[in-house]
Parts: structure tokens; sequence; C-alpha cells
């Protein structure tokens, strides 16, 4: 009895501190996601009861490869899903499936890594004799590899890398670090939907649970894909992450949370909610202590390796998740950034993310027209959702969950320019044309275009 | 009463049993005795023959992206799949729990997890005993070959460096010498690429040594790391598992909502300025909210027993439609020879198409009918069906089961037709003598004759739905035994391989136990007394 | 039927084929399996038509029945034409043609409700086990056609036939596939009931001397193709006949070597009708074995040829 009296001031307790649920349109839901560990967001507002607590009761449903999950949440068989940054954009914009996809809240930055065969790193560390050595000089640019391309072509072969998803961030990833060291991706074209127009190199979908066991076979000769397949690769001793995406490109936006835009207008409130329990996710995947340790990461890790979850190894996930990455078994470096859920306002929905997989998707062909710099500007507002972000973002504020200087501080939602890539190039935004122009690889524009 | 038993036995098909049923009325022991030996010990032998073979065997055959898993390994794996079933059906009992169960259970769980915190300290002890022991073994290992190739790989660059040095300062004096010298030259140069590349071989194979080192594996670590590993999950389901039996239980969860409703109706009654209106609607969100929380459900993922029961429910689905659509026009098409004419192109056509061909089609149909999936009228009306809403039926579902009738209604129609066209003369002869109608015709003695062949065409069509079912599962990733396959697949743990074993048996033997039912069936209605191949 | 005075009509045309053909193949170049067939069968006469294999019995009897459709002529009864089978010419089947599914009571019931719609459950139970009463086969009446024995099986498709109560009989060979002790209990069995239920009776045999027990009148049928009813033997045996004494009276025997001739002339003629190409081979003979050899310059010599 006075147990039970004990239980319900505790409830008491905890619901007072709570304002007013939202009056959500839909409460029973379906979320999918793919196995990687960057779905953690979504896995954590379920398992840490951040969905229940928007009075949401969300089923988590793992989908087999990215185009059905995608395809499912256009038939509305989820309501919503761990996607790529490029889905909704190449869906909006009709490059696959044609849908109107759209997102309110970027999911993490980092988290990709290219890895090669043993053979081929022994090949680049005898051209690079620097490689040759416990603790090489990172980041690793694909220049020792161009030697091994150009030695294939001549025997005329083509050397085989393998990435996730025609639209992908590691599609993009693999091209821009191929292409900063010389070495020609391939381009897509109306005829050529594989991308291997002019290519020194062949580009080829992959599905991840695979890829250690095509590399090893010599299928493929590497891969670029996110956790935990390189690090899989690693304890496994099938192959060497060279590099990766933070490498590439410091703080790249990775996955978004997408939904139809039937979905966001039939159920605008369910959708604050689920950003709302998502940003909390996300924080508390991120929270850190005095020292700097990421102090929840360990026990996101022992959730995310439950089989209905990711299900890769505790140990496996551990390596990339709590603030460091294997390299080689002798090279373990710090690297708390490898997965960022939400520092570096990771979760707000920029607009400038969106422009920049738009000029990568020009750049290697999958737009097959020229496009003026405002279509850029448009196309990105039709997909992302900043709206809906600060009202969930303001309304976890008012409950306390958030404080003020979590808010991004941004007047269009454009980040300023950067140079954080490996090759130095400055990336803004608001300039898209000057942008596509200035790779040395890549279809180049009508400089007129920017104006408009 | 013995010749009933064995009667059943013969109807059922498990013949291996009537020797030891003739054995217990003591009838011939000699001869029943031999039969047990044949019909039941050799098999039992041969399959402990596989088993040995099978763990002898599979250590062989190992990648490092994977290793073919021992029967232990293997029934290892089916104990973990069994545990999250339970742990995840405790959690959702723990949610719906009355709050006398859930103090008992909030009593054992704290007990256990105070157990766990020594036991875990103990285990965290082996672990890093046993992790420093093997380093210093793999140290001891690695340290000769590392040691050879790194001094190796110094000489190699001094001496690489040495010669360029020295050709370099040959090629100093060269302006001043002839055309003979300089070819001599370019012999030394030749010479030393030469050297340069036999260098590099010597220092590939210890490269290869020193990394085939490095594979040393020490399954004492494996065996310390899984001990950590299941301490710590059970510890994670624990704390789990208390939460859900407290604070987020739904008991808990109703007593908050009761309490905010009634604090929200204070408000309203006692409000004397303010917007009386909010506060009247914030009473009724209240009440909407309370109610919700009452019937709620904890969102439960799926496990391996829901998954079998929903694909068993898909195949039959499945079978049924085929079966409605085969039977009918099979008995039309041996009827009438035109339009068997007429249907052969087509069955010739579409028999040999693969499920995996016909399922992304089928799903876009289906998604087409289907646009909607949760206002549709049909899943609406399933969600009504008291079993049958467990286990939600929708389009992918849909599309699974349409691609299991598509794939197997071929058997039956083919047998069906046969069967319709193979009648006795005489026994339409004797239906005309009759005066019997076409229905009763039909009913009374084309359909009777057929029946044999029909059920077997029906066992062939189930065997063939059960096997397809599980590819089609895996692409429309409708919840069942194929999506448990590639989830687990896709999950890349190492237990994902002796998964993958389990499911062979699981699969297997649920089929048999199908083919045994449907065996049952075709020996009911054979009147020619015919053993039913296996 | 035809109301007729008492007069030879009527006892000669309850059944009769009228010139009847049945033949396959084109008009141009039929064959014909039946040819010209005039058969007059009296209302309760037994005929019994005894001919070779293939020489058309089961034709006959489909024909009679209404299963198949003469190419030229009709088949009448009662003085209506016989277009389709029915219930009143019940046909006995050589391969007794039960329904493996049903037992011996569901094979009869299934012909007595087909016959008699109008009979209720009782009624319909009651007749059918009165027939299988009257074939002495009441302990297996629930037992499948698998169960039982040949002849059993023949009782069967007896009981079923009569069930029907039709106006004609049509057995088709109905004993040829039993032994021969079977058959005797069986021709003794038919003939009771014959005698008991008085009814039209076509039996097409192979065996004479069941001709001789059981019927009023043997027909022959000729050898095919293009078989005929050759004219009849009237059988005057007084009823009922026993098998046992039959042996002893002269008319049995008189009339089993006149059939039994005539079919076996039948048969050498239909040989001789076949023989129809004859080689002629030279007759060459040696003129005389102690002939000289070519050597001692001998010459063989021909006889003139026969011409």
């Amino acid at each position: 009895m006075r147990t039970k009296y004990l239980l319900l001031t505790a409830a008491l307790a905890s619901g007072l501190a709570h304002a007013d649920k939202l009056a959500v349109e839909k409460d029973e839901l379906k979320l999918g996601f793919i196995k990687l560990t960057d779905c953690a967001p979504i896995v954590i507002a379920k398992e840490k009861g951040f969905f229940d607590d928007e009075g949401l009761s969300v089923e988590v449903i793992a989908q087999s490869n990215w185009k059905v999950l995608l395809d499912n949440v256009i038939t509305g068989n989820i309501d919503g899903a761990h996607m790529l940054s490029g889905q909704p954009i190449a869906a909006t914009i009709g490059i696959g499936t044609k849908a109107d996809v759209v997102t309110p809240f970027t999911m993490d930055l980092n988290g990709n890594g290219i890895t090669v065969s043993n053979s081929i790193w022994e090949e680049m560390q005898s051209n690079d004799p620097e490689l040759d050595s416990d603790k090489p000089k990172h980041p690793i640019s694909a220049a020792a590899l161009k030697p091994i391309v150009d030695d294939m072509l001549a025997e005329g072969e083509k050397l085989q890398l393998g990435m996730v998803f025609p639209v992908s961030t590691h599609n993009y990833q693999l091209r821009y670090w191929l292409a900063a060291s010389i070495i020609h991706p391939g381009f897509y074209s109306e005829s050529d939907v594989a991308g291997r127009t002019d290519a020194e190199v062949e580009l080829s979908v992959t599905p991840p649970p695979q890829m250690p066991a095509t590399l090893e076979a010599g299928t493929i000769s590497g891969y670029c894909v996110g956790e935990p397949w390189n690090q899989q690769a690693v304890a496994k001793g099938i192959g060497v992450p060279v590099v990766t995406s933070y490498d590439i490109w410091k703080n790249n936006p990775e996955k978004v949370f997408g939904v139809t835009r039937k979905f966001a207008d039939e159920n605008p409130l369910t959708l604050v909610a689920l950003t709302k329990a998502l940003i909390r996710a996300g924080k508390w995947l991120d929270e850190t202590d005095a020292s700097g340790k990421l102090v929840n990461r360990e026990e996101a890790c022992r959730i995310l390796s439950q089989p209905n979850y990711v299900g890769a190894d505790f140990e496996i996930i551990k390596k990339s998740m709590t603030g460091t990455f294997t390299f080689q078994k002798t090279d373990v470096r710090d690297m708390p950034d490898f997965n960022v859920f939400f520092k570096h306002d990771c979760t707000y929905p920029w607009y400038s993310d969106g422009v920049w997989f738009l000029t990568q998707m020009r750049r290697w062909g999958q737009i097959t027209e020229a496009k003026p710099a405002s279509w850029y500007a448009e196309t990105a507002k039709k997909v992302y959702l900043p709206d809906v972000y600060m009202k969930a973002a303001e309304m976890l504020v008012e409950e306390g969950n958030l404080t003020k200087d979590d808010l991004p501080k941004t007047e269009d939602g454009y980040r300023t320019a950067t140079t954080d890539f490996m090759d130095g190039n400055s990336y803004d935004g608001k300039k898209p044309i000057e942008y596509i122009n200035s790779f040395e690889i890549g279809i180049k524009d009508d400089a007129a275009l920017s104006g408009k | 009463m013995k010749y009933k038993i064995l009667k059943a036995i013969d109807i059922s098909g498990l013949n291996f049993l009537s020797p030891v049923v003739r054995l217990a009325y003591r009838e011939n022991p000699r001869k029943q005795l031999r039969e047990i030996g044949r019909f039941i010990i050799v098999p039992i032998v041969a399959f402990l023959v596989f088993l040995w073979l099978w763990s002898e065997l599979a250590p062989h055959h190992r990648t490092k992206a994977g290793e073919v898993p021992t029967p232990s390994v293997v029934w290892e794996a089916s104990k973990g799949i069994w545990l999250f079933h339970k742990r995840e059906t405790a959690k959702a009992d723990a949610y719906l729990m009355s709050s006398a169960d859930r103090l008992k259970e909030l009593h054992a769980t704290t007990a256990r997890l105070s157990e766990l915190d020594a036991l875990e300290a103990k285990a965290n002890q082996k672990i890093t005993e046993v992790k420093t022991t093997s380093k210093e073994k793999f140290d001891a290992i690695v340290a000769p070959s590392k040691l050879a190739y790194d001094q190796k790989r110094e000489q190699f660059r001094a001496a690489n460096t040495a010669r360029e040095a020295a050709l370099k300062v040959e090629a100093g004096k060269l302006p001043t010498l002839g055309a003979d010298a300089r070819l001599a030259y370019l012999d030394k140069i030749r010479q030393n690429e030469i050297r340069t590349e036999a260098g590099k071989e010597e220092l590939k194979l210890l490269k290869a040594k020193y990394t085939e080192a490095q594979t040393k594996t020490f399954p004492e670590v494996k065996r310390a790391q899984d001990a950590v590993t299941s301490l710590a999950e059970e510890r994670q389901f624990l704390s789990k598992y208390m939460e859900m039996l407290g604070k987020d239980s739904r008991e808990s969860k109703s007593a908050e909502s009761s309490a905010r409703l009634s604090e929200a109706r204070e408000k309203f009654l006692t409000a004397t300025d303010g917007d009386l209106f909010r506060l009247g609607s914030a009473v009724v969100k209240t009440e909407g909210l309370l109610a919700t929380t009452e019937g709620s459900q904890y969102a439960k993922p799926w496990t391996l027993p829901k998954q079998i029961v929903r694909s068993l429910i898909c195949v039959f689905t499945g079978f049924l439609v085929a079966s409605a659509i085969a039977i009918p026009i099979g008995i039309f098409c041996g009827l009438s020879p035109t339009f068997m004419a007429a249907m052969t192109p087509f069955i010739a056509l579409f028999k040999p198409v693969s499920p995996l061909v016909w399922l992304p089609i089928i799903m876009i149909i289906v998604g087409g009918f289907m646009p909607e999936p949760e206002n549709h009228w049909l899943v609406k009306a399933l969600d009504h069906v008291p079993v049958l809403k467990e286990y939600k039926v929708d389009p992918m579902f849909i599309s699974s089961a349409l691609t299991v009738a598509l794939c197997s209604l071929w058997a039956t129609l083919v047998n069906t037709a046969l069967g319709v066209a193979s009648i006795d003369k005489d026994h339409l002869n004797v239906a005309r003598v009759l005066r019997l109608g076409f229905a009763s015709r039909l009913f009374k003695i084309v359909i009777p004759t057929a029946l044999p062949l029909i059920f077997a065409g029906l066992r062939i069509s189930l065997a063939v739905g059960w096997m397809v079912l599980v590819a089609a599962e895996i692409l429309s990733t409708s919840q069942g035994i194929g999506k448990f396959v590639n989830d687990m697949y896709t999950n890349g743990s190492s237990e994902s391989f002796a998964q993958m074993f389990v499911v062979v048996f699981i699969v297997g033997i649920i089929g048999m136990f199908l083919d045994r039912i449907m065996i049952v069936f075709q020996r009911l209605v054979s009147f020619d007394s015919g053993a039913a191949a296996i | 039927m035809t109301h007729l005075p008492f007069s030879t009509e009527k006892k000669m045309s309850f059944l009769e084929l009228d010139n009847v053909s049945i033949g396959f193949g084109p008009e141009a170049d039929r064959v014909n399996v039946l040819q010209d067939v005039n058969l007059s069968v009296a209302e309760n006469e037994f005929v019994a038509v005894i001919g070779f294999s293939g020489s058309g019995k089961s034709t006959l009897v489909s024909l009679l029945a209404g299963l198949q459709k003469p190419t030229a002529g009709n088949v009448r009864m009662a003085g209506k034409e016989v277009t389709r089978a029915g219930p009143e010419r019940g046909v006995m089947f050589q391969s007794y043609s039960l329904l493996p599914w049903l037992t011996v009571f569901g094979n009869i019931e299934m012909a007595v409700k087909s016959v008699f719609k109008n009979f209720s459950k009782a009624e319909v139970r009651e007749h059918t086990e009165r027939y299988i009463e009257t074939v002495h086969l009441t302990p297996a009446r629930d037992k499948k056609p698998q169960e039982l024995s040949g002849g059993m099986r023949q009782r069967v498709s007896l009981a079923r036939t009569l069930s029907m109560q039709p106006e004609v009989l049509l057995l088709d060979e109905p004993l040829s596939a039993l032994d021969a002790l079977t058959r005797a209990v069986l021709q003794d069995e038919i003939l009771e009931i014959w005698s008991r239920e008085k009814r039209t009776v076509v039996l097409i045999t192979n065996d004479v001397d069941e001709a001789i027990l059981m019927a009023d009148r043997i027909i022959p049928l000729t050898m095919g193709p293009r078989s005929t009813l050759a004219p009849a033997f009237p059988v005057s045996l007084a009823r009922p006949r026993d098998r046992r004494t039959l042996n002893d009276s002269p008319e049995y025997q008189h009339l089993k070597t006149d059939i039994t001739t005539y079919l076996l002339g039948l048969n050498q003629e239909a040989k001789s009708l076949r023989n129809k190409t004859i080689l002629h081979m030279p007759e060459i003979q040696p003129r005389d074995f102690k002939a000289p050899s070519i050597n001692s310059g001998g010459t063989w010599k021909f006889p003139k040829q026969a011409s």
C-alpha cells in the first residue's frame, strides 16, 4: 500500500513537470530504419521513452534496403524513416521514384568511411611509403590509389568500388575523394544511369551486409559505407579504412528523418512531436561531461546491438561510436566527432545542405540539365522544413529540455561559407553555380546561370 | 483396438510407428525389432552421423568474412533467439501488469541486479586477465615477424637511398662522357630497378608473414567476451524491465494522466478569470489522452515465434487463393479440351516464372489498389477479426500471399485438369444412363474421381508455396520468417550465420509438418490404397 | 406403348434395331463396325447375342442403350425412337463401373435417387436395401468396391441396374471376367431374379453354354468388320433349367453343336475372306537326285510351267 502511494507520487511529480502534450493527429506510428549505427536517434527516442513523452506509440521496423525503405514511405506502409540526405531531394526532383518527400530534422553528421581491401592497401603503401607505418598521416587522399587505377586501365580493367545507393552521401563522398586526386569516377547521363561514362573506376551499388564478403572475394576493391561495416572490416582483417567522411568534409550532413509531404500536411502536430522526440534523442546521444567524454554512447551501443536494431556485435559498434575510430589494429585514433548527433547545430535542416547535394547531383550529371541558381534554392526550400524544427525546438526550450543556446542562430537557413573540405575547396550555399564550376572533374555550367 | 491404431497410423503416413505398436501387442517380435531397426534406428543414426560430419568439417570452412558454424554454435544461436523473444514478451507483459504483480517483479529484478553486480565484477576481472595474457602471447608471436619486417624495411630503404645517391653522383659525371658510357649508365639504372623490385618482393613476403601472424585469435578471449556481453545484455534488459514495471507501466501512466485530468478539471471548475474555453478544451483533451493511455499496448518488436505464425497465415492465404483459382479452372480444362487448348500457352508461359520476378509487379498492382493502406476497407475489416488482427494484414502481406498463390497454383491446376480428364469412360456412361444433370455429374462423379489427383496437386502446391513464401517475404519486407532472415543477415553480427542455420531447420521442420498434413488428407480421399509418394 | 391386339407384333417388337449400321470415319471411306443389323426383341424375352471378340458386341449394347447413335437406321423401344441413354434401359457393364468412393449402399442409393426423384429418404433406403438383399449382399452393405471380390462387385452392379427398375436389361458380357464357379453362381442368380421380376433382357456373351442355359433365343453376331446378326437359334428347353441335367438333354447337345459349328464356320469364312492375296511360288524341283553333276556335262531340266 505504501509502495503504491510512493509510485503514484513519483508519477505525479514527473507528470507535473511536463507541459501540455500536443494533440497529435496520429499516435500509432511506424518508422523505418536501415541497420546502420546512425539510426540511433530513432532507436534512442523509442528506448528512452522520448516518443512516449510526446504521446506517440512508435513501432520501429528494420527495412531491407534503401529502395524498399523509400518505397514503403511513399506508399504509406510506414509513416517516416531514417533516410539518406539525398533521398528526399532526389525523390522531389524525380531521380528515381518521384514523390514529394520532406525532412524537418537532420539525424547526424559524418559517420562514413572508405575501406579498401588489404591488397589495395599494400599497393597504396608501396606507392606511398609514408603510408607504411603503424600510424600514417591522415587524412589519406586517393593519390596513392591513382597509380593502381592507371595500371589497371592500362591492362584494360577498371578498379571496382562499392557504395550503397545512387543518391547516397557515400556515392558523393567517394566521388569527391577520387576526383580530388584526379581520378574520374564517371558521369551519369540520360542513357547511362549507372554513372560510368568516362569513368576510370567503376562504382556500383552493393548492399552493406554483402560488402565484407565481396571485398574479401575481390569482386570489389573498396567501398564507402557507414558503420558498423568499416569497423567490421578491420576487426575481421578483411580491409583497411583509409579515410572517413569527417576527413573529406568536416561535419557533413549524413542522414535525415524523412516523411512524405502528404504526411506532413495531414499530421503537422504529429510531425512536430516526432521532431521534438528526435531532438531530445540527439541531445542525449551527444551528452558530454566536463572532461569531454561522451557519457551516454556506451549505453547507446548496448541498445543498438540488440538484434531488432542494428544487431552488430557491441564491441564493433563501440569502436566507432564512443569517441574513437580504428583504422588499423595498431591505429586507434581519437575521433569524438566521428558521429555527431546534436553538436554543431547538426539537427537543424539547413538549406545549404540541400543545395550541396543538388550541386553534386549536377556535378556528376544525375541532374541532366543545367539549372539556374534560383532553382537550387527553391528546391531546397521544397524539401527542408526548418519551420517545423524551430517550432519543436522552441517547445522543448519551454519545457526545459533544451536551452536557448542549443538553438541555431540563422536568419535564412544557410550556413556560412566553409572550406572544411579535404581539398580545401570553398563551399557557399548561396553560390551553387560557382561551386559546381570550381572542380577540376565534373560538369561545368554556364556561369550566367548564377545570377538567375 | 490394435487395428484401429494401425489404420490411424497408416492414414497419417507415420508408418515407421507401426512396428512399435505391433511389438507392444507382441506380434512377431523379431520381425518388429528388425523393422524398428530399419525405420527408426537407422535414420536416427544417419542424422547423428550427419551432425558429427558437420561439426568436423565446419571449422575448416572459414573466411575472414564468416565461417560455417558448428552444430553447437547453431544451438546456442537458437537459444539466443528464444531468449530475445522471452525478454521482449516480458517487457510487453510488464507494461500491462497490475500493481501487485509489478511489485513482486520489481523485488525480484532488484535482487537479480545486485547479483549481477557481483557476477559482472568477476567477469570483467576474468576478461582483463585473459586479454592481458593473450596480448602477451600475441605480442610474443607477432614480435619476431614484426621485427624482421621493420628491420628489412629499414635496410631496404637505406640500401635504396644509398644506391640512388650513388647513381646520382655518377650522373653528375656523365655530361662529359660519350654515348657508350651513357648506355652503360642506363644499364646500371636498369639493374637498380631490378634490385628495388626484388627488395620489394622480399618485403611483401615478410609483410605477409607479419599480417598472417596478426590474424591469430584466442578462443578464450572470445569466450570471456561472450560471458561479459551476456551479463551486460541482461543488465540492459533488467534496467529497461524495471522502467517498464515502474514509471513506464500503463498503470503508472494512466495514474499520471488521471492526476492531470483531475488537476485540469479543478482548474476549470474553480477558475475565476482566464479563458474558460481554453481550460475546458484542456480538460477534454486530457480526457482523450487518458482514454488512449488506458487502451494502449507496448509496441513490441516482432520476434521469431510471432513471425513464424504470420508466415504460416500468409502461406495458407496464398494457398487458399491458389486453390480457389486453380481447381475451378482445372476442372474446366479437364472437361473441355478446347478450353484446355486455350489455357495451355498461359500455363506453359507463366509456370516457370520465379516469385522474385512476380513480386515487384504484384507490389505495384496491390499498391495501386491500396493507396492508403490504413484506410482501406479490407484492412479495416480484418482489424476486427479477433486473432487475425494481431498479425496486421497490410499491402506487403497481401503481395506476399498473392505471389505465393501465383507460383503455387500451377501444380494444382495441371493435376486437377489431368484428374478430370482421365475419368473412366464407363463412369461417364453410368452418369448418362442415370440421366444425371451437369451439376450432378460434376459433383457426384467428376470431382470425386479427380479428388486424389487434386489432392496430389494441392500437396505439391503447398510445398512450393512454402518455399516461395520465404523468398517473397525477404523481398517484400512483410513481417515473417523471410524478414527475420533478412534482418539477421543485415545485422552482420557474429551470430548471423548461425542464425541462418537455425532458420534452415525451422523452415524445414515446418515444411515437413505441412507436408504431413497434406499426406493425411491425400490418403483420406484416395480410394485406390496406393502409397503416396514421399 | 402402342395398344395393339395381342399379336405377334406386340410379341416381337418391344425393342428393335431397324437396319442399323454404325461406322467411323468419313462417308466415302467408312468402315462399318455393324452393318444392316436387324433385331426384334419381344417384351420379357431373354435374348442372347453371341460372337467372337472384336465383332462389335459392346457397340451393339451401346446402340441399344442409346449411348451411341447409329449412322444409318434407327433404334426403337416400344415404338419410340431411342435418342439418348436412360434408366429405362439399364446397362450392366463388363467392368462393373462401380464408383470406388461410394460403398455398396452408396452406389445403389445414387442410382435410386437419380431415378426416383420423389422418393423420401426412408423410401430410398428401403428400396436400396431391398435390392442389396436381392443379390444377397446385405452383410457387405457398407464396404467399398475395393474390398469386394469380382463376383460381389458384379452383384452390386446387377443390383444397381435392377434398382433402377428398367424396362430393358442390357448385359454386356457381365460374367466374362469371373472364374467359372462364380459365373455359375451368378448365372443362377440372374435367372432366378429374372423369373421373379420378368423383364426384357439382352445378354451379350461369348459362352455358348451360358447362352443356352439362360436365353430364349440365341443370335450369333458375325465376325467384324461389317458384322451383322445371323438368323437366331430358338431355345425351347423348359424352364427352370438345371445345368446338372442339361448336359444329358438331346436338344441341348444339338443346339450346342449347331451353334458351335456355325460360329467356327463363321471363323473359317472370315479367315478365308482375309486370305485374298496368294503368292504363287514357282515350282522348281530337281528332276533326279541321281542326276549327273554339272561337271560331267549334265543339264537341269525344267518341267513345264503349271499355268
